[in-house]
């Protein structure tokens, strides 16, 4: 009952954080000193009052501010985020065109991170002060100390550019006709349709900006565990298990890791926001076409609907990451569920 | 555990740990060596497929809504204009789907006959109405090629072959405009069912665009098949169209924003043709195997603004200062980041139309002079703000890099200015709003003709954004009257002396400093046969062959 | 940010003993440091970027801003060390002059944040109620921002410069202190000696200024020292992107993005990343290390 009271209570909360969201989004987007009307028509064009009235009238430029805000939010409800003032496009459809690209890449970032950073981390920690640990723990500042765009660009000349290992910047290359766009994520659609060319096309172009972004995560999840585990592994109940003569392959993987990796959790929730974030440069530097380069694009142009659009949903996906890790936090330690 | 047992069981799972990583680090570049060395697996690409390095500058693929470089690019294959220009030629028109015409004694009516039996891509046939209303929507749509209907009075169609053009005053730029491929003809009857609408509530009735901006209706040698903002754009051959069969199939236009990635790709042969080179990546591609560069002049005027207002431009409004301007910037240093084959510019009209001047008579740098100018102006230290659109790379040459140069320049000789790089869409505004104080700017030819670039008249469009209107000053006002005069007059040899003449002037009394005029950086493999780049609408399809 | 809190370091574990003021000067230097040869390099390096940047204008070779167009794009040679970009200009000398504008801005950030943070949030936490449940919404709406989107949208609307992307990462960061301020404030609310303080008749003010502040003070320098690091990537993050300083100002993420359009120029983008690098990673551990000598407790925040 408490766990479920928990998730309801989460899950009721949401709402307001959502609106909340909103309203934030709209009030930076809108905080512009330029007007992003006439950026957005020719030359010629932008000089005939009558074209920019009639391009006002459209987007709703000229009501006052907090009927915009309304309206937007109607329109929300409804699914429908605005029209893209640079892609003449639904933002909804922009988004969802887009949004498939940043989440492949987080999710395989993030996978990378915890595959690798785990049992780094661990091990790291049962063989304290060793060679493994101090290399560990210097790569590991390093992925946390570095500029993940700077990273991006040398793999990309090292990996790329000298020694074509690395396919070009892009989801697929030029010359692979896409799959059908069903769910948007390539490794999926290709694979729906049998198409083994593309799936393998995606892998190869997904690698690189992957394993680019998870530097950080990496860098602090190896960081997490390895600490988190070493306090476990200080713990009486550790050290009674030992003198017990329990092995001490047991002793990590069921006594320690459990109760030390519940942290990681909460990190993986915390930095997939890092790695949104991160998606921005990334992006930028690899061409990829998600959320992170819309959101800089649009940025920059002017945008109001595409920014206030990405603004949300990029926030919503973190949200949402967070409030699953914090159920699954709730599942693995009893603590929260009788708190 | 004793001791020893435990290290050993340690060692083991260590080195276990180490082989399982070391085999999926294996495993993994395995993967994608093989995959990358087995072209085989990839999809089969239909016959003949094209690939195309582009930076996107596309609002609109509507013929009646852009003027973009890009969209000219996509128009010019899928859309076919009453005359067009072969290859990079700018001066004499050619039929297209205007067999003949006749110009009459007053130079105020034009009667073009058309060439029969061509189809749509649709599948109908086109007639004199598709042109009279391809134009009235262009006009009516009040988009950016509005403005090129603007000498056209009256649209006549006496018979199905035949369309009459008669315009207010002669306009020997006509046929120039009317090469352009926002003027071609697109299928009224196809597009007025998915909501087209030419007539005067066009600005507000007209529902097409979206349509257009996924499927062309044109009888150009290509179909636009589809369009992916800000990634790419697909087109398809044309089996319904009236010349033979071009050698390409299918051409997809990547969107690739980084000059040296593209380089990059089309070193490698990922893609065929790099469009958006940077000047300096194109230096190094010229010795490279496999790899052609072109070289030809782009039909583009880069220029230094200043504001003539006294409220904006302040002490750039005085013309000693803005002459001191003209003298302080190093134009060696500033054609060398303008890339190799750029031409410096005497004036505003770039070379290759008549009316442009000898390069050789351009303002030498004169560090001397230019602080001399500033001390009879009576100023010891000008303050300034240079804006420009600090994303902007424009046929190659990084603005950015450009304003700083302009920057250090004007710093040797006692300008202080500060950088105002703003992304473009705010510094475009800055910029139409007639507020920058300095700025350093391009114009593009919208169309083949000299007249294009009395845009910087007083009074005119930069003349406007350059704060000097045509009651400026009697100077102001008498060049105003000799660019009417020029553009009405038919005499070609009268035309081109006049518009010397005209563009002399500009530079001895306006605000403006003309730099350069770059060579397009465009790269292609060397198989390819048939490539050339047209300053407006750049690739022409039709001629390339694999 | 929170993540830097969470992250951890052995010399936590080794068991403390007071400090003996007798017998040489080495023992005086902190444990943490005198046991790890790590640190001590890092503190170096963060003194030697620091004195760097003092005295650039002294040893630079060149000017920052000093263009030779001639020698454009030259590789590493004897007159230019680290070669030279686009227009000419010293590498070397612009990633000297580059620290002076890093690193005042890297701590500038993150004292604004702290300050802007700790103001709101020892207020909330001390007054509770309906100012501490709003300020709780209002920083859970903005940590929902992925730090650089936040940003990005604010320096976007502001305009680019080098006080507009400051404003920008305060703005985007002063909710993590607040929250960070709120919860040590709550926690020393019920400490013992609060308590007597109260019942002997203190005022607010007098509890606030005598008791709380000193206690958040220690916690939040030890972050501030952590998170300048971040500071100095976030921005040059934003940098890279264009929106900080004017091109210009050698700034280092502007000086990385300049390097993109030149794979083949790698000296221009290579070096400015390698010196981010180095001043974060000397950042991170002296504060890994300050945090170890003063409160191992927060490990795990």
């Amino acid at each position: 009952m408490n766990l479920l009271g928990y998730i309801a209570r989460r899950l009721l909360l949401l709402v307001p954080m959502l609106v909340g969201i909103t309203l934030f989004s709209f009030l930076i987007s809108h905080a512009v000193p330029a007007d992003p009307v006439t950026a957005n028509l020719g030359e010629q064009a932008a000089a005939d009052p009558e074209v920019v009235a009639a391009f006002r009238r459209a987007w709703g430029l000229d009501r006052p501010l907090h009927e915009q805000y309304l309206i937007y939010l109607w329109n929300l409800a409804r699914g429908d985020f605005g029209t893209s003032i640079s892609t003449k496009q639904p933002v909804a459809l922009d988004l969802r065109q887009r949004f498939p690209a940043t989440v492949e890449v987080a999710i395989v970032a993030m996978t990378i991170s915890l595959i690798v950073g785990v049992p780094l981390g661990i091990l790291s920690a049962v063989k304290r002060d060793s060679l493994i640990d101090q290399i560990t723990r210097v790569l590991s500042l390093v992925g946390v100390s570095m500029p993940v765009f700077w990273l991006g660009l040398v793999a990309l000349v090292v990996f790329y550019a000298r020694l074509g290992w690395a396919p070009s910047p892009g989801r697929l290359s030029a010359g692979i006709i896409p799959p059908t766009f069903v769910t948007g994520f390539l490794l999926i659609d290709s694979l729906r349709e049998w198409r083994m060319d593309a799936a393998m096309d995606a892998l190869q172009h997904l690698a690189l900006p992957a394993v680019v972004l998870s530097s950080y995560t990496l860098g602090v999840i190896t960081r997490i565990t390895r600490g988190s585990l070493l306090e476990t592994l200080g713990e009486d109940y550790v050290r009674t298990a030992r003198a017990k003569g329990v092995p001490n392959l047991t002793v990590i993987v069921r006594h320690a890791a459990r109760n030390g990796l519940i942290p990681v959790v909460t990190i993986v929730g915390l930095s997939f926001g890092r790695l949104l974030s991160g998606a921005v440069v990334t992006e930028s530097v690899f061409a990829w076409p998600g959320l992170g380069l819309y959101a800089f694009r649009s940025a920059t142009s002017l945008d109001f609907p595409a920014i206030m659009g990405v603004g949300i949903v990029i926030a919503s996906i973190y949200i949402l990451v967070n409030l699953v890790v914090d159920i699954a936090y709730g599942l693995l330690d009893p603590r929260i569920r009788v708190g | 555990m004793s001791a020893s047992v435990a290290s050993t069981f340690t060692r083991v799972r260590r080195q276990g740990r180490w082989a399982a990583r070391a085999g999926g680090l294996l495993a993994a570049a395995t993967l994608i060596v093989a995959s990358s060395a087995s072209p085989a697996l990839a999809g089969a690409a239909p016959a003949t497929t094209l690939i195309v390095g582009s930076s996107f500058i596309i609002r609109s693929i509507d013929p009646g809504r852009t003027v973009e470089t890009t969209s000219n690019m996509i128009n010019h294959a899928t859309y076919d204009s009453l005359v067009t220009f072969d290859g990079e030629d700018l001066k004499t028109p050619r039929p297209s789907l205007a067999t003949d015409w006749k110009v009459s004694e007053d130079g105020k009516t034009y009667t073009f006959k058309l060439r029969p039996n061509v189809k749509f891509s649709g599948g109908n046939l086109l007639t004199s109405a598709d042109f009279k209303w391809s134009f009235e929507r262009v006009k009516n749509l009040k988009s950016n090629p509005a403005f090129y209907m603007d000498p056209v009075q009256e649209i006549q169609t006496p018979d199905p072959l035949t369309l009459v053009l008669k315009l207010n005053a002669p306009n020997p730029a006509l046929l120039a405009i009317l090469s352009s491929p926002s003027l071609g003809a697109v299928d009224s009857k196809l597009v007025a069912q998915k909501g087209g609408v030419s007539g005067p509530e066009a600005k507000s009735s007209d529902k097409a665009e979206s349509f257009l901006n996924s499927q062309s209706a044109g009888t150009g040698a290509y179909i636009l098949s589809s369009y992916v903002p800000e990634q790419e754009v697909v087109l398809v051959r044309n089996p319904n169209h009236w010349r033979p069969a071009p050698a390409v199939d299918r051409i997809v236009i990547r969107n690739i924003t980084e000059p040296a990635t593209q380089k990059l790709q089309v070193q490698r042969g990922d893609i065929d043709i790099a469009t958006a080179l940077g000047q300096d990546q194109i230096a190094s591609l010229r010795n490279v195997p496999n790899v052609s560069t072109r070289s030809s002049l782009a039909a583009t005027t880069f220029y230094v603004l200043m504001n003539n207002n006294p409220e904006v431009g302040q002490a750039f409004s005085n013309p000693k200062v803005q002459e001191a301007v003209r003298y302080a910037l190093d134009y060696d240093g500033i054609l060398t980041i303008a890339g190799a084959g750029a031409s410096r510019l005497a004036g505003v009209i770039p070379t290759g139309f008549p009316g442009a001047l000898d390069p050789k008579t351009a303002v030498k740098t004169d560090r001397e002079k230019s602080k001399a100018l500033l001390k009879e102006a009576g100023l010891s230290e000008v303050k300034g703000q240079i804006t420009y659109g600090s994303d902007q790379v424009i046929w190659g040459v990084q603005m950015a890099v450009l304003a700083q140069k302009i920057q250090a320049d004007l710093a040797a000789v006692g300008i202080q200015i500060s950088l105002n790089g703003l992304p473009r869409a705010t510094a475009l505004q800055s910029y139409r709003d007639a507020k920058n104080q300095v700025g350093v700017w391009s114009w593009a030819a919208d169309f083949p003709d000299g007249t294009n670039f009395f845009v910087y008249i007083p009074g005119r469009t930069v003349g406007k954004r350059a704060g000097w209107p045509e009651d400026a000053s009697p100077a102001a006002k008498e060049l105003a009257e000799l660019a009417r005069k020029a553009e009405s007059d038919v005499d070609d040899a009268r035309r081109a002396a006049l518009m010397q003449r005209i563009d002399k002037r500009i530079v001895e009394v306006g605000p403006y400093a003309p730099l350069f005029q770059p060579a397009v950086p465009v790269a292609f493999r060397s198989s390819l046969k048939g490539v050339t780049f047209h300053s407006v609408w750049g690739l022409d399809f039709y001629t390339i062959s694999k | 940010m929170a993540l830097n809190r969470a992250s951890c370091s052995a010399e936590a574990m080794a068991p403390r003993r007071s400090t003996a003021w007798g017998g040489g000067v080495l023992r005086l230097i902190p444990r943490p440091f005198r046991r790890s040869p790590l640190t001590v390099i890092a503190t170096l390096v963060v003194i030697i970027w620091v004195a760097l940047a003092i005295i650039a204008p002294l040893i630079s070779p060149y000017g920052p801003l000093q263009q030779d167009i001639v020698k454009r794009l030259a590789s590493p040679t004897e007159a230019h060390w680290l070669g030279t970009d686009m227009l000419g200009r010293d590498i070397l000398s612009r990633i000297l002059y580059g620290a002076r504008i890093s690193i005042p801005v890297g701590v500038a950030a993150v004292i604004l944040a702290a300050i802007l943070g700790g103001v709101v949030g020892s207020a909330a936490g001390f007054l509770g109620g309906l100012l501490d449940e709003l300020m709780m919404r209002v920083t859970d709406v903005m940590l929902a921002f992925p730090t650089v989107i936040l940003a990005l949208v604010i320096t976007a609307a502001l305009g680019a410069g080098i006080q507009n992307a400051v404003i920008a990462i305060m703005v985007a960061w002063w909710p993590s202190y607040a929250r960070l301020v709120r919860g040590l404030v709550l926690a020393i609310k019920e400490r013992e000696y609060v308590l007597v303080a109260r019942a002997l008749g203190a005022s607010e003010s007098r509890l606030l200024r005598m008791h709380v502040l000193p206690n958040i003070v220690s916690p939040i320098i030890i972050l501030g020292t952590l998170d300048v690091g971040h500071a100095i990537l976030t921005f040059a993050s934003l940098s890279f992107l264009g929106l900080g300083p004017p091109p210009e100002i050698p700034e280092w993420g502007s000086m990385i993005a300049a390097g993109r359009d030149y794979f083949d120029q790698w000296w221009i983008g290579t070096f400015p990343g390698l010196a981010i690098l180095s001043l974060t990673m000397a950042f991170n551990i002296v504060g890994d290390s300050l945090r170890d000598l003063l409160d191992p407790r927060l490990r795990k925040l």
